[in-house]
């Protein structure tokens, strides 16, 4: 008995970090439905580019933090270039083919990725807090690793940021305001292509701290990201689609779940993740937070 | 005497048009040979097959994504059922034309289970939805228990055996493929061309006012989902044979977006989109292929060809095509004059 | 023809139809009138199956159609248009109104699919009668032009036709005329009065007075989601009640 209550906890930790990740990418997926009603398909990708960026930031000698920081920053802008110089060009067109258009983004930057890095694994060669430093709780005779203690804390860090800029901030009001009604917003002096950028921007940028904070976890890959993006749309669903705190809650399930049923069984792990995001999308699609964005079509 | 040199310049038009209808038909028909006495025939041949399978495919998609509004970014999956379906039937023992009819309505059913809940989902979430299907597909055929698919090994297909010939040459396979991608083109006019047809395209464009027509929605969301699969799958089963080879590898998410990016770049919901999609792609593809070798710099200069397409054209080409048709026409009334659009 | 008891629907705590009683009368034009947000076509909406009523029936010929879905409302021989317009954009004009004769084409599917003789002649049928239709409404030269391509009033006119496809035995038609300049309106007055020689009945809400008071065999008033008067266009014009919940309007 003590053994499985010790495997769990042992897996918990990994799940919980894995599920913060998936949490960030699911603010992302849920701000973008909330405020233009589309889906972004390149999320993953940004991921992988962010995690890159922030490698080879270290190559050059930065320490992690301040690589976190840049690559995070860096890809804030990456988000606005991308819904300002693209996204808003096919929005013009009709929104529906966001979906694909993002699709045929994220198949350019994953391999504009693999260029860049080649296809195999690096390790985060230099980082501060070293990986395989443990702690050691005695009570329960548990080692969690420290990286994953600090990425579960930072990711905290940066959902209470987005929560607390989105409410008391005046620039997040109106981004509110403008994902509630656009044409209303626009006639109370709000732009809305500033709103929509800065959706962006913080989507990507959170996604890209997703991507630097498991680096040191994973190894750094090109593809290291796809993943993580679509359960970020996994976790959204689960907790409500367009519910930001549903979002971040559902990735953590969805993160704890995945890293159980991944030790128990784990070639399947693709299959069950993803048949977890059909089910509830199927039978439970306002999810956990009673959000009724997902209606009947 | 303006309208005799109007009959006239008409009738000159249909006289190209036959002509060009029956050239083409002739070169169809000669393609193997005129490929012989190429330099690189047999590789062009080869490609050519293989654009037929896709055309099939795409087109399959179209009926369902482009017709009748249902995205799907999972198609791969019913192409991989479809293609394991018969080959581990004629494995199996059973006759080729007896295993197709069964794969095709095991595909049949597969994607008769994902309508189903998919005719209540919204376009993105069908779109996430679709591709989740595609990755449990995936996955599954990846690891299937007993080795029914042999792993990521793959398996080699026999040559296929129909009435007693062996289609072992790719010129055998080009008239089989021909015929089969005409029978295709032409079963999706008739498709369209019917009351279901009309009602599975009514559910695109209004779903409200498909339903004061008396269309129930949901049920004709199903049919062309599972048209659609069926040829989609039928599509997998050409594939099978014409790749002699199989490996759950194949049938990755990558097939899927190379449909949907084929439907898209040749015009969604237009009859000969899909083949001049895959004409397009199919040829870039080779191009890049020859130039920069697989990998990366193909995958990437080809998504970025759908991503410019998707900014500027998402009509496709046909789409782009018919506009422009469209816009002639209707200046060429204009000028005509009292079109009775005035009040 | 059409008998609605007690018609209540609450949306979330406001009620927008309340108590409404309505009978539209065989080969009759029967008019729904009131001021905008009255519950007019919340009404229809809920006749034509979009929404269902919290409390009341309503009765088709005798048979309780309450509730019933869109589509199958239509099955039963009520078809409607919408105030704003719901086309198939995407096909042609003369499609959208072979779309609306989906009811009756019933068909086996394989020989539909098929195109077996059978069906063959099933089309060449419906072709006639919807350029028949299309002709109606003046706009057969359009047969083949994409629908969305078509100016307002004319997509209005390819609904109307496309809602008298399949010979319903009642139309509604939702502001016809919102839009339309005056001689479209005088045209869709007569098309009204042909449409009743053609054996349809005919139940519509409108804003226009002129046109209400010209083409209406009856008249109900809407206000508030309840009923306020009915009568002839004359006994409607002349009724205190009906002058007070419109003053200010000053169309009659």
């Amino acid at each position: 008995m003590n053994d499985t209550l010790k495997l769990i906890l042992q897996l918990m930790i990994p799940g919980l970090c894995l599920g913060c990740v998936y949490g960030l990418n699911g603010i992302g997926a849920a701000l973008l439905y909330k405020g233009s009603h589309t889906i972004n398909n390149a999320q993953g990708a940004v991921v992988g580019f962010g995690a890159l960026l922030g490698y080879s930031l270290q190559n050059r000698g930065l320490g992690l933090i301040s690589s976190t920081i840049i690559a995070t920053i860096a890809c804030f802008f990456v988000g606005v270039l991308l819904q300002v110089g693209v996204i808003s060009q096919i929005e013009k067109k009709a929104p529906i083919y966001v979906v694909i258009a993002t699709l045929a983004l994220s198949i350019v930057i994953t391999n504009a990725n693999y260029l860049i890095v080649g296809s195999y694994t690096y390790d985060s060669a230099v980082i501060l807090i070293n990986v395989s430093k443990y702690l050691h709780i005695d009570s329960v005779n548990v080692d969690i690793l420290w990286s994953n203690i600090v990425a579960i804390a930072v990711s905290f860090i940066a959902m209470v940021s987005v929560h607390f800029f989105l409410n008391k901030t005046k620039f997040g009001s109106a981004m509110r305001a403008a994902a509630m009604d656009p044409f209303a917003a626009e006639s109370c002096g709000i732009s809305v292509v500033k709103t929509r950028a800065v959706t962006w921007g913080i989507m990507s940028a959170l996604g890209a701290l997703g991507g630097c904070l498991t680096g040191p976890l994973f190894g750094v890959s090109a593809g290291i990201g796809i993943a993580a993006g679509a359960k970020g749309n996994t976790g959204a669903v689960l907790g409500g689609y367009g519910n930001m705190y549903g979002a971040i809650i559902g990735g953590m399930i969805i993160g704890i779940v995945e890293t159980i049923f991944g030790y128990i069984y784990s070639p399947y792990q693709t299959a069950f993740t993803n048949a977890l995001f059909l089910i509830f999308i199927l039978l439970l699609p306002h999810g956990i937070m009673n959000e009724k964005a997902i209606e009947e079509g | 005497m303006e309208e005799r040199s109007k009959e006239r310049s008409s009738s000159r038009k249909n006289i190209y048009r036959i002509s060009g209808i029956v050239l083409a038909v002739l070169i169809a028909l000669l393609l193997p040979v005129i490929c012989g006495f190429l330099e690189s025939g047999a590789y062009y041949l080869n490609v050519i097959n293989y654009i037929f399978v896709y055309t099939i495919a795409s087109t399959g998609l179209n009926v369902m994504t482009g017709y009748s509004g249902q995205i799907n970014l999972g198609g791969a999956a019913y192409f991989s059922v479809g293609a394991y379906a018969v080959v581990i039937l004629c494995n199996a023992g059973v006759p080729t034309l007896l295993s197709v009819v069964l794969a095709m309505l095991v595909v049949a059913f597969f994607g008769f289970l994902t309508a189903v809940p998919a005719a209540k989902l919204k376009y993105h979430f069908l779109a996430l939805a679709t591709t989740a299907v595609g990755e449990v597909v995936n996955n599954l055929l990846t690891v299937s228990p007993g080795g029914i698919t042999n792993d990521t090994h793959g398996m080699f297909v026999k040559a296929l055996v129909l009435f007693g010939f062996k289609f072992k040459s790719d010129a055998s396979l080009y008239y089989l493929l021909l015929i089969m991608t005409a029978l295709c083109l032409l079963f999706t006019w008739a498709f369209l061309h019917s009351r279901t047809g009309r009602a599975c395209v009514a559910t695109r464009d209004s779903v409200d006012a498909a339903g004061s027509c008396g269309i129930d929605v949901r049920q004709y969301k199903i049919i062309a989902t599972v048209v659609s699969c069926v040829m989609i799958g039928f599509a997998g089963f050409l594939f099978a044979y014409l790749n002699r080879y199989i490996s759950p590898d194949t049938f990755a998410a990558g097939k899927s977006t190379m449909f949907m990016s084929m439907m898209m770049l040749g015009g969604s919901g237009t009859l000969f989109g899909p083949f001049l999609g895959a004409v397009l792609i199919t040829l870039i593809m080779e191009l890049l292929r020859g130039i920069q070798g697989s990998g990366p710099y193909m995958q990437l200069t080809y998504g970025f060809i759908l991503l410019i397409e998707m900014m500027f054209m998402p009509q496709g080409v046909s789409g782009a095509i018919s506009d422009y048709k469209y816009k002639k026409d209707r200046r060429r009334m204009e000028a005509a004059g009292g079109d009775g659009k005035d009040a | 023809m059409l008998k609605i008891d007690h018609l209540t629907l609450h949306f979330e705590g406001l009620v927008a139809t309340d108590d409404i009683c309505m009978e539209v009368e065989d080969h009759k034009v029967t008019a729904l009138i009131g001021p905008n947000g009255a519950g007019k076509t919340t009404i229809f909406n809920q006749i034509a199956g979009v929404y269902k009523p919290d409390e009341g029936k309503i009765y088709l010929d005798g048979e309780d159609i309450t509730g019933l879905r869109p589509f199958e409302v239509c099955q039963k021989g009520i078809t409607r248009t919408y105030q704003v317009i719901k086309l198939f954009s995407g096909m042609s004009v003369i499609d959208n109104v072979l779309v609306g004769m989906h009811t009756k084409l019933e068909r086996n599917f394989w020989q539909d699919v098929f195109h077996s003789r059978s069906m063959r002649e099933s089309e060449k049928e419906a072709f006639k009668k919807a350029h028949e239709l299309l002709e109606l409404v003046g706009l057969d030269q359009y047969a083949d032009h994409p629908a969305g391509s078509l100016a307002y009033g004319q997509q209005r006119l390819v609904e109307i036709a496309r809602a008298l496809a399949p010979s319903p035995k009642l139309v509604l038609f939702d502001e016809p005329a919102a839009g339309m300049n005056l001689k479209e309106k005088n045209d869709l007055n007569e098309m009204i009065r042909r449409i009743i020689d053609m054996g349809t009945t005919v139940l519509l809400v409108e804003h226009d007075m002129s046109l209400v008071m010209n083409v209406a065999d009856i008249i109900y008033v809407i206000n508030s989601g309840q009923n306020l008067a009915k009568g002839s266009p004359k006994e409607i014009s002349e009724d205190p009640a009906v002058i007070e919940a419109y003053l200010g309007r000053g169309e009659i």
